[in-house]
């Protein structure tokens, strides 16, 4: 019986030659370094999850770069993965953001708010949103809420397309800094655009609590949880909100 | 309702979380109500872990069943049923007990020679069997018996195993099931058959064992007539093609879907497809009239493999077929691993290929093969014992039994039982290890071991 390192390698080489040159190959990289990782070899599969990077069609596949950043940092392997991110980001702007990821999931505060901000800076839609997303959640976890206020002011500014989760997000951070009042401007805007938006019911909620008005404040949560039923656990937690 | 005639009982206990309409034995009611009995339906699929575990209780649940019980059931649920009906003899030895479905089917001759007190099985398509049995019943001609066409049983001569019945090639002849009865929305998805068998011959696989490879089907004017009546009665607004392989041929599925735009019924559906066999202009044509889901069998990552269980599928058409789907719809792959024949190559080419699968935006499921009764890799099985692994971690649907009764009779039948072991598979620790961290979420929590 085969190593299980030989046996991924052909395993490898077969799966490649059974399915020829028709898919992408960072995709076909991420197939292999997961057969690496669930081997118990991560460094090999960091190594063909950024080998496939440099394929010429290649993609930050969200899926293999979440596994990559997962095991860079589980390795330690953390300036030299952004290192080598960083030289095909040119080419994969997403890429921008996974160092960040890394660089936050390190400790690299400095790195990762200039990925972000490359990030942002870089890519377009969804991609653009999570950097924005990820940078609040790095900073709030730093303590530095007002700083995530900022942020998020700034990309409302340039993601018109997701004015509501932005101003959504916002609110919510307001309200951890104790500006209820705030928080309600930006979601008064966000459910006049959009009366269903389930999130901004619950963070609603939250504000309408800290502001001692607790029947609006259940009312509020309960219409969320008739929104998205997924939220009963959040909005109970938030039924208790106070000051 | 006047006390019915048999009662029947669904335990086709499947995905966990999900409920299916009890297809099969609204068949048969339908077959049995045609020729004047009276039928009692009980599904019990949605049993709790410990109710699974619990044959007296569901004894006790079918105490008041009609003089005849008959159970439908995958091999899952068959060591419960056979210990509930041990019990369920005890408490009324004149009841007679049936038992149907594929898991009693492909292993009727060893399930009524082990267990004396299973009197009649129902092999295969069971419509007109189960007729005919009842028929003999009520005439008390118990000798006719076994001259009934896909029963198994025993009599006073002791077990007996008649000739296969003849499938039925026209299925517009049998009796349409009603649905009037049946909360709809207390199932997941409304269900139909618009076929029944499938041509292909993979290895793994016990469905051509009973259902031939030959497909047969209702007419077109019969499925858009059902779907037609439950859109405009019964509110309902998706489907799940229960077909074996509902994308089998293009021009019946273009003539469903004509029939059903022509009827106004507007619905969202999915059903099961051959990789190999989508191309894109069409699943973008279905992806337009309504398909919102489809769901491969992929089985395996190596071309070599795929060969040896006669998948009639290459890894290349496979993805391609995947790739063509994802854009469209909610696309669901299914891999087997733990074959005989599956080197640690293989294995790791499925690894690959599941990896592959879920970063092309699919939705890979992943099994454990099990030695199906009537599956061409059992009845070729020669090499030595199957394997029992009692705390088998990775049981989907089926999962090792806890209850020391139960897991008894498991141990003591293994041809009864077959689906609940293993094929020996070569670098079995290291395959363990490798799904363990590959494939958590096709983990099952293993209930405790009940008390002794």
């Amino acid at each position: 019986m085969p190593a299980p390192e030989s046996a991924v390698t052909a395993a490898a080489a077969a799966y490649r030659a059974s399915l020829g040159d028709t898919f992408e190959e960072s995709a076909l990289a991420y197939a292999t370094g997961e057969a690496y990782r669930v081997s118990g070899q991560p460094a090999r599969a960091l190594q063909a999850w950024l080998d496939g990077l440099a394929a010429p069609t290649a993609r930050g596949w969200p899926v293999m770069m979440n596994a990559l950043v997962a095991v860079a940092l589980e390795l330690g392997r953390v300036q030299q993965t952004a290192d080598d991110l960083a030289h095909h980001a040119d080419r994969i702007p997403e890429l921008h953001l996974w160092i960040g990821v890394l660089a936050a999931g390190a400790g690299d505060v400095h790195t990762a708010e200039v990925a972000f901000a490359n990030a942002e800076a870089s890519t377009t839609g969804d991609v653009r949103f999570t950097a924005t997303t990820e940078r609040v959640r790095m900073l709030l976890s730093l303590d530095r809420a007002a700083d995530a206020v900022d942020v998020l002011g700034h990309a409302l500014a340039l993601q018109p397309a997701q004015e509501l989760a932005l101003r959504t997000s916002r609110a919510g951070v307001l309200n951890r800094l104790g500006r209820p009042e705030a928080a309600l401007e930006d979601l008064d805007a966000v459910l006049a655009m959009a009366p269903s938006f389930a999130p901004a019911w619950l963070n609603r909620g939250s504000a309408l609590a800290r502001l001692g008005h607790d029947t609006d404040a259940r009312a509020a949560l309960d219409r969320a949880v008739a929104l998205d039923p997924t939220l009963a656990g959040p909005a109970r937690a938030l039924a208790g909100d106070r000051p | 309702m006047s006390r019915p005639h048999i009662t029947l009982v669904n335990l086709w206990m499947t995905d966990p979380g999900q409920r299916y309409m009890p297809l099969g034995l609204l068949w048969l009611r339908a077959s049995l109500e045609a020729a004047g009995f009276g039928v009692e339906l009980v599904d019990l699929q949605f049993l709790t872990d410990a109710e699974r575990e619990d044959p007296q209780s569901l004894a006790e649940r079918l105490d008041d069943s009609a003089d005849v019980l008959g159970f439908s059931l995958m091999s899952n649920a068959l060591p419960l049923v056979v210990e509930a009906t041990r019990i369920l003899r005890l408490r009324r030895p004149e009841r007679r007990i049936v038992l149907g479905g594929p898991g009693p089917t492909t292993v009727a001759r060893a399930l009524v020679a082990a267990f004396d007190w299973i009197d009649l099985v129902v092999r295969g398509e069971g419509e007109h069997t189960v007729v005919a049995l009842m028929q003999a019943l009520a005439v008390q001609d118990t000798t006719a018996l076994r001259r009934i066409p896909g029963v198994s049983g025993r009599d006073a001569d002791g077990p007996f195993h008649a000739p296969d019945r003849a499938l039925v090639i026209d299925q517009d002849t049998l009796p349409v099931p009603r649905t009037d009865d049946l909360d709809l929305s207390a199932y997941s998805v409304y269900t139909t058959v618009t076929a029944r068998g499938c041509p292909y011959k993979c290895r793994f696989c016990e469905i051509p064992s009973y259902e031939s490879r030959r497909v047969r089907k209702r007419s077109v004017e019969r499925v858009v007539e059902e779907l037609a009546h439950v859109w405009h009665t019964r509110g309902v607004r998706s489907v799940a093609f229960q077909d074996d392989i509902f994308l089998l041929s293009r021009p019946r599925v273009e003539a469903i879907l004509s029939g059903l735009e022509r009827a106004g019924v507007d619905l969202q559906w999915g059903g099961f497809a051959r990789a190999g066999r989508v191309d894109p202009e069409w699943i973008a044509s279905l992806s337009e009239r309504g398909m919102r889901s489809v769901a491969f069998g992929i089985e395996a990552g190596s071309d070599r493999l795929l060969a040896k269980i006669a998948k009639g599928l290459t890894l290349k058409k496979a993805f391609t077929g995947i790739d063509i789907a994802v854009p469209h719809m909610h696309t669901r792959c299914f891999f087997l691993w733990g074959f005989a024949d599956e080197t640690l190559e293989d294995f790791y080419g499925t690894v690959h290929a599941a990896a592959h699968a879920r970063i092309l935006g699919a939705h890979p499921e992943i099994g454990h093969v099990v030695p199906l009764g009537g599956s061409p890799l059992y009845l070729a099985w020669r090499d030595g014992p199957l394997e029992y692994h009692p705390d088998y971690p990775f049981a989907r649907v089926i999962v090792p039994p806890r209850s020391p009764v139960l897991e008894g009779l498991v141990l003591a039948a293994p041809t009864v039982f077959s689906a609940h072991y293993a094929f020996p598979t070569p670098a079995r620790d290291d395959k363990w290890a490798v799904a363990a961290r590959a494939w958590p979420s096709d983990r099952t929590p293993l209930p405790p071991v009940a008390a002794p």
